[in-house]
């Protein structure tokens, strides 16, 4: 019976509720919030990653084209082209990807399960740098904001979309947040940007 | 009836993984403190509906009486445990009294009398401690007076993390 009180000494480490600090993952050195990301092209994710990798995966042809940093863009713009009204917006957002494989520009709307695909074919007139920028577009009743950011910031959204989602649409925090976020990105601009 | 598992074998596992993976002692403690909780709470409602020979059973069942200890649960203090202990040990011998005197700051005080001839006060002695060790394994030390090992103080469980 003795040797189960060994296990005491985990039940009394203090437990910190901080996240782990998080690692490249490309050279496995730490890395604190806010990082850069790079887009894996092949498994479609965002990679966590320092910023000597970051700037080593800005060139596109690095590692076979594989991994891509994101974009660096961040700004406001009046139109998106876009006809939204072809598009099902659940809590009246969307952002889109170009895929550089298909040469399809995708469409991703937030859900309570994360980012989901939109199998619609759309066609925008707007310039978008392909799987490293996406265009994200707000709707509220009265007005809109349309952006063209790094793909990460899009994904940072979500996630915070998803901690945030309360029964069938959301519900008043999931809009709160959405607000907190939009008022950062004008008030900051690139400095936003950087998650 | 579920098969119990090793204790000390499990317990071994997990302090060589932590060995290996040193965060995953956050880990372990997150999932102790859950279960620890649930624990907790399941007592409470087994005495809130009197049930204190459901306690006393759990009690006398190795694994569930392990885990109660070290959640800090068991419905049996360590000096009433003990004193069981000692007088079961009692009776194999015709000349020797063992009393608990008391248990202080973690300490067993445990008092041994004779009344001449028996057995030797040295076996005596390490039979008390593996007595104390098995039902009060969380005490600090076990100090015996009258025995061989009198004044020793035995470390058997290292000492909760304050
Ligand atoms: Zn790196």
């Amino acid at each position: 019976m003795k040797e189960i009180l060994r296990l005491r000494r985990f039940l009394d480490a203090p437990v910190s509720t901080q996240p782990p600090s998080e690692r490249c993952e490309f050279c496995g050195v730490a890395i604190a919030e806010p990082h850069s990301h790079v887009v894996d092209l092949e498994q479609r994710r965002i990679v966590c990653s320092c910023r000597p990798c970051y700037l080593l995966f800005q060139n596109a042809g690095a590692a076979g084209g594989r991994f891509r940093s994101v974009g660096d863009r961040c700004e406001r713009v009046e139109e998106s082209g876009l006809d939204m009204d072809a598009f099902e917006m659940p809590i009246g957002m969307a952002f889109f990807i170009r895929n550089s494989k298909s040469n399809r520009l995708v469409a991703f709307y937030p859900s309570p399960g994360g980012a989901m695909e939109s199998g619609l074919q759309v066609e925008a007139p707007l310039s978008l740098e392909a799987d490293i920028e996406a265009l994200l577009v707000y709707r509220r009743r009265e007005s809109a904001e349309t952006w063209i950011v790094p793909v990460d910031v899009c994904y940072e959204l979500v996630g915070r979309i998803r901690r945030r989602w309360r029964g069938f649409d959301g519900g008043a925090e999931v809009y709160a947040e959405i607000e907190s976020f939009f008022a950062n990105l004008n008030e900051h601009r690139s400095a936003a940007c950087q998650i | 009836m579920h098969e119990a598992p090793d204790v000390d074998a499990t317990v071994r596992a997990i302090e060589s993984l932590v060995d290996m993976q040193p965060e995953s002692a956050e880990l372990a403690g997150l999932l102790m403190q859950l279960y620890g909780a649930g624990l907790t709470r399941i007592v409470e409602v087994i005495r809130e509906e009197s049930g204190e020979s459901i306690l006393e059973r759990l009690a006398g069942d190795k694994l569930a009486a392990s885990l109660l200890l070290l959640h800090g649960l068991h419905p049996v203090d360590a000096a009433t445990r003990l004193r069981k202990a000692l007088q079961k040990l009692e009776r194999r011998f015709d000349a020797q009294r063992v009393s608990l005197a008391e248990i202080k700051d973690g300490v067993a005080f445990i008092r041994v009398e004779h009344n001449g001839g028996g057995t030797p006060p040295a076996a005596l002695a390490d039979m008390i401690e593996q007595a104390a060790m098995e039902v009060a394994p969380e005490l600090e030390g076990i100090e015996i007076e009258g025995a061989a090992h009198a004044a020793v103080l035995v470390q058997i469980a290292p000492a909760p993390v304050a």
